[in-house]
C-alpha cells in the first residue's frame, strides 16, 4: 500500500456511485429530441414508401396524421421529463448546492431546451405536404 | 539497494529540488531509440501536436499551388488529375490529419494538468493511438508523393470513387489511411472521456471542472459517435472496391446516397468536433485576460451539451439538392438554424465575461479577437445555408468553399493560435515576441479575409468549386487573383508565426510560472512542465483554484497536498467520485513500453497488406495485432501483488481492488462507438431496404428457423454464462466461476457457428445489396463473438495464474459487458435478417 501523506481518507463502498442511467438524465430531453428527429425523418420515408391512407372520416393526410402523433409522443414524453425536473427544483439536493444541485439546474435548463427544439422540428408536419 | 528516499519518513521530509528528481526518475521517458516506449501524456500530446503541424504545413503548400492554378482563368500551371489530388489531399489533410489531432494533442498535453493528474488513464493506449495516427497520415502523404494520392474530393462521393470510375489503389489509400486515423481518434475519444471523469484531483466537482474540460468530455463522446458511420462506409467502400460487394452500385441495389449519408453523419459534428475543443480554448484564455471568472459557466455547459446534440441532426443539410422530400429537409433546415443558439449563447457569454471584468490586452487577445469576428461571419453565412432556397442557388460553388473555410479557419485556426501562444511558456518556459506575433496576426487576418471574403462573390457569381480552370471573360477573373493574393499574404503570416514560436522557445525571453495571471492549475507547476506535473496533488475548491490561492504551486511542490509520497517505480494519480470529486482509489498507471508502438506497427502490417491486397499477410498482421493486444491485457496489472488488510481498508486502495476501474470504462467507451457503428449499418440495411432502386432481390436467405433460434438461444447462454462467471468471483466459488465460463465459451461457440451456417445459407454477397448487407451484418456477430471468446479464454486464465488473482473479478466483468454487448447485438441481427423479408411487401 502507497502511504498517502494528507490524502482524504474515503472507501469506496461508502460513496454514493455514478450510475450510467443517473449521469445520463441531464441530456435525456435532448436524447428525446435525437428520437424524435429520428422517427420523423425515418417515419416520413417508411410513410411515404407504404403510402399511408388517410382515416376516412378525416381530411388530412396518412403520412402527415401518422408523423403527427410520432411527433406529438415525443412532445409529451419532453413535457413529463421538463415537468420532473421543474417539480424537483427545490427538492435535495439542488437546495445544497455542489455538484449534485448544478446537474440538477443543468437537466431543467436542457429539458427546457429539448421540449422548444422538438416543437420546432415537428411544426412544419403541419404545413408542408410530406412526401413531395 | 534502497532509494535515500525509499522511506514515507524520508519522502516526506524530502525538499522540493529532491521530491523534483525522484519524481522525474520516476515519470520521465527514455531517450535515444527507446523513445518509441515513450507513454507520457505530455510527450504524447507534443507529438500529437507536432506531426499536426507538419500535416498543417503540407496542406498549407497544396493551398498555395489550388491558389497558384487558379490566379488566372485557363491556367496550365497543373493538370486535372493533379490538380484533383491536390485540392483532395489539402481537405484530407487539414480536416483529418491537423484539425482533429493538432486538438487532440493539444488536450491530451493539457488535461491531466488542468485536472490535478499526474497523467491520462490509458497512457499506453495514448501512444498507440499517436502510432495509428502517424502511420495513416504517412500512408496518405506516401500516396501523394508517389503521384498516388486519391483525386475524388475529401468527401470521396461515390460513384466517383467506386471501383469503375477510380480504377487504381488511389480511393484505397484514402480509405486505408483515414481509417487508421480514425481509429488512433477513437482511442483518444475513450482516453480523454475516461480520464477527465474519474482522474481529477480531490475537491475538484463537476461544476468545478474547468471549462475546456467540458468542451473536451462533450467532443470525445462526439468522436465515439461522430467517426464509427464514416468508418463504416469507409470498410463497405473498401469491400465494394476490393471484393465486388454492392453496397453504392444502382445496378445491383447499392445507392450512392447511403455514402454521402454516412459521410455527412460523420461530416457535420466533425465541423463541431473541431470548433468545440477551439472554443474550450477560448473560454479558458478569455477569463486569464478579463481578469474575471466566466460569466454563464453552467449557460455555457448546456450550449457545448446542446450544440453536441444538435449537430448530428444536420448531416442532410449537405444533401439538400440530392431530391430528399421537402418536409425532411425543413427538418434540417431548422435544426440547422437552431444550432445557431448555443453558438450565439458562448458568445455572449464571452463577451459579458470582457464587459466585467478588466480586460488586458495580450498578444493571445489579438487572435482572439479575430476569431470572434471570423467565425461570427462564417456562422452567419452557415445559417444562410441552413435556408434551403438559397442553398440550392449556391450548391457546389466557391461560396460554400468561403464559408466553409471561414467557419473552420475562424473556429479552429485563430483559438489555436492564439492557444499556442498562450501555452508557449508552459511547454518551453520562454515568452513568444509581441511583436513577430502582431505582424503575423494582421499578415494572416488581413490576407485570410482578402483571400477568402471575395470568394462568396465568385460563388454567387456562379463558379463551381473543384474545377481546375475557368474561361475568361466571366467576370472572375479579377477577384480570382485577389483570393490568390490574399491566400499568399495569410500563408506569409503563418511562416512568421512558426518562425516567432520556433524561434522563441529556443531563445526567448524566460517565462514565470504564470506569466498571464491565469486561474486554472495547469500554472501552478514550474514551466517547462515536468514529467509528473505535480509534486503533491492539489484540494480544489473553487473554479479557479490560483485566483484563490496565487502560492498553490509553492506548496505542491514542497509536497503539501494528496499522493505527498510515492511508492518507488509505480505510477501514481488519484481517481474521484465523478460528481463530486471525493477520492475513491489510486490508479495505478504503466510506465514506458514498447506493446504499443509493436502493436500500432502489427496494425500497420494489416492494413498496408489490404492496400495492396495482400490479403495473406494481412491476415498475418491482424494475428499478431491480436497476440500483442491479449499479451498487453495479459500483463495489465500483473505486477500488482498487494494484498489489502483490514486495518488498510479505510483508506485509499488501488484501482485493482475496486470495482469501476479504468478498465471497465475503457471497455464501455470502446463498445459506445462500437454500438454506433453497428447502428449505422442497421440504418444502411433500411435505408437500402426502403430506398435504394433495382429491389428487391432475386431471391432471399432461404435457412430454417431452427438456427435462427439456436444462434439466440446461443447468444444468451454465453451472455448467462459470463454472469454466472462474474457473480461467483466474490463469493470465491471458483468451480462456479469456472462453470460460467465455461458456459460463456460453449454459448459463443454455438453462436459462430450458427451464426456461419446462416451466412452459408445467403444468397452470394456479389449478387445484390441485399446479401451484400446481410452478410456484413451476420460477419459481425461472427468477429464479435471470436473476439469474446478471446476475452474469455484471457479472463479464464488470469483467474487460474497465482499472479492475477487480485484482477480477476474486474476481467470476469470487462468479459460480461463484451458479451451483453455481443448477446444484444446478436438478437437484433437475427430479427431483422429473419425479419425484413416478411415486410417487404411494405415498399
Amino acid at each position: 500500500m502507497t502511504d498517502r501523506h494528507n490524502t482524504p481518507s474515503s472507501r469506496p463502498s461508502d460513496r454514493r456511485r455514478f450510475r450510467f442511467g443517473g449521469g445520463l438524465r441531464p441530456v435525456a430531453g435532448l436524447a428525446l429530441w435525437v428520437s424524435a428527429f429520428a422517427f420523423l425523418y425515418g417515419g416520413l420515408s417508411v410513410g411515404c414508401r407504404a403510402a399511408l391512407s388517410p382515416a376516412p372520416w378525416l381530411s388530412t393526410d396518412g403520412v402527415t396524421l401518422w408523423l403527427t402523433g410520432l411527433w406529438l409522443v415525443h412532445v409529451i414524453g419532453a413535457a413529463a421529463l421538463l415537468y420532473g425536473s421543474w417539480r424537483d427544483r427545490d427538492a435535495p439536493p439542488r437546495n445544497e448546492g455542489g455538484a449534485a444541485g448544478f446537474l440538477e439546474r443543468l437537466t431543467l435548463t436542457l429539458d427546457g431546451i429539448a421540449i422548444a427544439a422538438i416543437v420546432a422540428i415537428g411544426v412544419p408536419i403541419l404545413l408542408l405536404p410530406p412526401c413531395s | 539497494m534502497s532509494s535515500p528516499l525509499s522511506t514515507a519518513d524520508a519522502q516526506r521530509s524530502a525538499s522540493p529540488i529532491a521530491r523534483h528528481r525522484a519524481l522525474e526518475a520516476l515519470w520521465r521517458d527514455p531517450t535515444g531509440w527507446r523513445c518509441v516506449a515513450a507513454v507520457n501524456h505530455s510527450t504524447i500530446g507534443r507529438r500529437f501536436i507536432l506531426t499536426a503541424l507538419i500535416f498543417f504545413l503540407v496542406g498549407g503548400v497544396l493551398a498555395m499551388l489550388i491558389r497558384a492554378q487558379l490566379a488566372t482563368s485557363g491556367a496550365g500551371f497543373l493538370d486535372s488529375e493533379t490538380y484533383n489530388q491536390i485540392f483532395t489531399m489539402h481537405g484530407t489533410l487539414m480536416m483529418f490529419l491537423f484539425a482533429i489531432p493538432m486538438l487532440e494533442g493539444f488536450a491530451m498535453y493539457l488535461l491531466p494538468k488542468m485536472l490535478g493528474a499526474r497523467d491520462l488513464a490509458y497512457p499506453r493506449l495514448g501512444a498507440y493511438a499517436y502510432w495509428c495516427y502517424l502511420c495513416g497520415g504517412l500512408i496518405l502523404l506516401g500516396g501523394m508523393a508517389l503521384g498516388l494520392a486519391p483525386s475524388s474530393g475529401w468527401f470521396m462521393y461515390t460513384p466517383l470513387s467506386g471501383a469503375q470510375y477510380s480504377p487504381g489503389i488511389n480511393a484505397d489509400i484514402w480509405l486505408i489511411g483515414i481509417t487508421f486515423a480514425e481509429i488512433s481518434a477513437i482511442c483518444a475519444g475513450v482516453e480523454l472521456i475516461t480520464s477527465i471523469l474519474t482522474l481529477r484531483a480531490p475537491g475538484m466537482r463537476l461544476d468545478r471542472m474547468p471549462l475546456f474540460a467540458w468542451y473536451v468530455l462533450v467532443t470525445a463522446g462526439m468522436i465515439l459517435i461522430g467517426f464509427p458511420p464514416l468508418i463504416l462506409g469507409s470498410i463497405l467502400l473498401e469491400l465494394e472496391r476490393a471484393f465486388g460487394l454492392p453496397f453504392f452500385e444502382v445496378a445491383r441495389g447499392g445507392d450512392p446516397l447511403l455514402w454521402q449519408h454516412l459521410f455527412w453523419m460523420f461530416g457535420h459534428p466533425e465541423v463541431y468536433i473541431i470548433f468545440l475543443p477551439a472554443a474550450g480554448m477560448v473560454s479558458t484564455m478569455i477569463p486569464t485576460f478579463a481578469r474575471h471568472p466566466m460569466v454563464g459557466y453552467r449557460w455555457i455547459v448546456a450550449s457545448i451539451v446542446l450544440l453536441a446534440v444538435a449537430s448530428f441532426g444536420l448531416w442532410v443539410h449537405h444533401m439538400f439538392t440530392v431530391g430528399i422530400p421537402h418536409l425532411a429537409q425543413s427538418f434540417f433546415s431548422i435544426a440547422s438554424m437552431l444550432v445557431a443558439i448555443p453558438t450565439g449563447v458562448q458568445f455572449f457569454a464571452w463577451i459579458a465575461t470582457l464587459w466585467m471584468g478588466k480586460p488586458v490586452w495580450r498578444l493571445p487577445m489579438l487572435y482572439l479577437a479575430g476569431f470572434l469576428f471570423v467565425f461570427v461571419a462564417g456562422g452567419l453565412t452557415g445559417v444562410m445555408l441552413a435556408l434551403v432556397p438559397f442553398n440550392w442557388q449556391v450548391h457546389d460553388t466557391h461560396f460554400v468553399v468561403a464559408h466553409m473555410h471561414y467557419v473552420l479557419t475562424g473556429g479552429l485556426l485563430f483559438p489555436l493560435f492564439a492557444a499556442v501562444y498562450y501555452w508557449m511558456p508552459h511547454m518551453t518556459g520562454r515568452m513568444p515576441s509581441e511583436r513577430l506575433g502582431t505582424w503575423s496576426f494582421w499578415l494572416i487576418f488581413g490576407g485570410f479575409n482578402v483571400a477568402f471574403l471575395p470568394m462568396h462573390l465568385t460563388g454567387l457569381l456562379g463558379m463551381p468549386r473543384r474545377v481546375f480552370a475557368y474561361p475568361e471573360g466571366l467576370g472572375w477573373d479579377t477577384i480570382n487573383m485577389v483570393s490568390s493574393i490574399g491566400s499568399f499574404v495569410m500563408a506569409m503570416g503563418v511562416a512568421l508565426f512558426i518562425l516567432d514560436v520556433f524561434v522563441h522557445a529556443r531563445i526567448g525571453r524566460l517565462s514565470s510560472r504564470n506569466p498571464w495571471g491565469a486561474g486554472t492549475l495547469e500554472w501552478a507547476m514550474p514551466t517547462p512542465a515536468p514529467s509528473y506535473n505535480f509534486a503533491a496533488l492539489p484540494a480544489v475548491d473553487d473554479r479557479d483554484p490560483l485566483w484563490r490561492t496565487p502560492g498553490l504551486g509553492g506548496d505542491l511542490a514542497g509536497g503539501r497536498g494528496a499522493l505527498a509520497n510515492w511508492t518507488p517505480g509505480v505510477r501514481e494519480t488519484l481517481a474521484v467520485d465523478i460528481v463530486d470529486g471525493e477520492p475513491t482509489h489510486v490508479v495505478r498507471l504503466p510506465g514506458p513500453s514498447f506493446m504499443p508502438f509493436a502493436a500500432a506497427m502489427a496494425t500497420a502490417v494489416f492494413f498496408l497488406c489490404v492496400l495492396f491486397k495482400l490479403y495473406a499477410g494481412a491476415i498475418v498482421g491482424a494475428a499478431i495485432a491480436l497476440t500483442l493486444f491479449v499479451v498487453w491485457a495479459w500483463r495489465t496489472g500483473a505486477d500488482d501483488r498487494t494484498r489489502i488488510t483490514p486495518e488498510q481498508s479505510d483508506t485509499l486502495l488501488p484501482h485493482t481492488h475496486v470495482s469501476g476501474t479504468p478498465g471497465v470504462w475503457g471497455v464501455g467507451l470502446a463498445l459506445t462507438a462500437n454500438g454506433t457503428l453497428f447502428a449505422a449499418l442497421l440504418f444502411g440495411y433500411v435505408f437500402l431496404w426502403l430506398i435504394a432502386p433495382n429491389w428487391p432481390p432475386a431471391a432471399f436467405i432461404d435457412m430454417s428457423p431452427a438456427w435462427f433460434a439456436g444462434a439466440a438461444v446461443a447468444a444468451v447462454l454465453a451472455w448467462f454464462g459470463a454472469g454466472r462467471a462474474l457473480r461467483a468471483e466474490p463469493r470465491g466459488r471458483i468451480a462456479t466461476r469456472e462453470q460460467g465460463v465455461l458456459v460463456c465459451g460453449v454459448g459463443g461457440l454455438a453462436l459462430a457457428g450458427c451464426m456461419a451456417v446462416i451466412l452459408a445459407g445467403a444468397p452470394p454477397a456479389r449478387e445484390h445489396a441485399y446479401a451484400a448487407t446481410t452478410s456484413v451484418l451476420l460477419g459481425y456477430i461472427i468477429l464479435h463473438a471470436a473476439i469474446g471468446l478471446v476475452f474469455s479464454a484471457v479472463s479464464w486464465r488470469r483467474g487460474r495464474s497465482t499472479q492475477h488473482v487480485v484482477l480477476t473479478g474486474t476481467d470476469l466483468r470487462l468479459a460480461l459487458i463484451w458479451w451483453r454487448y455481443v448477446a444484444i447485438t446478436a438478437l437484433i441481427v437475427l430479427a431483422v435478417v429473419a425479419g425484413m423479408p416478411h415486410v417487404e411487401p411494405l415498399r
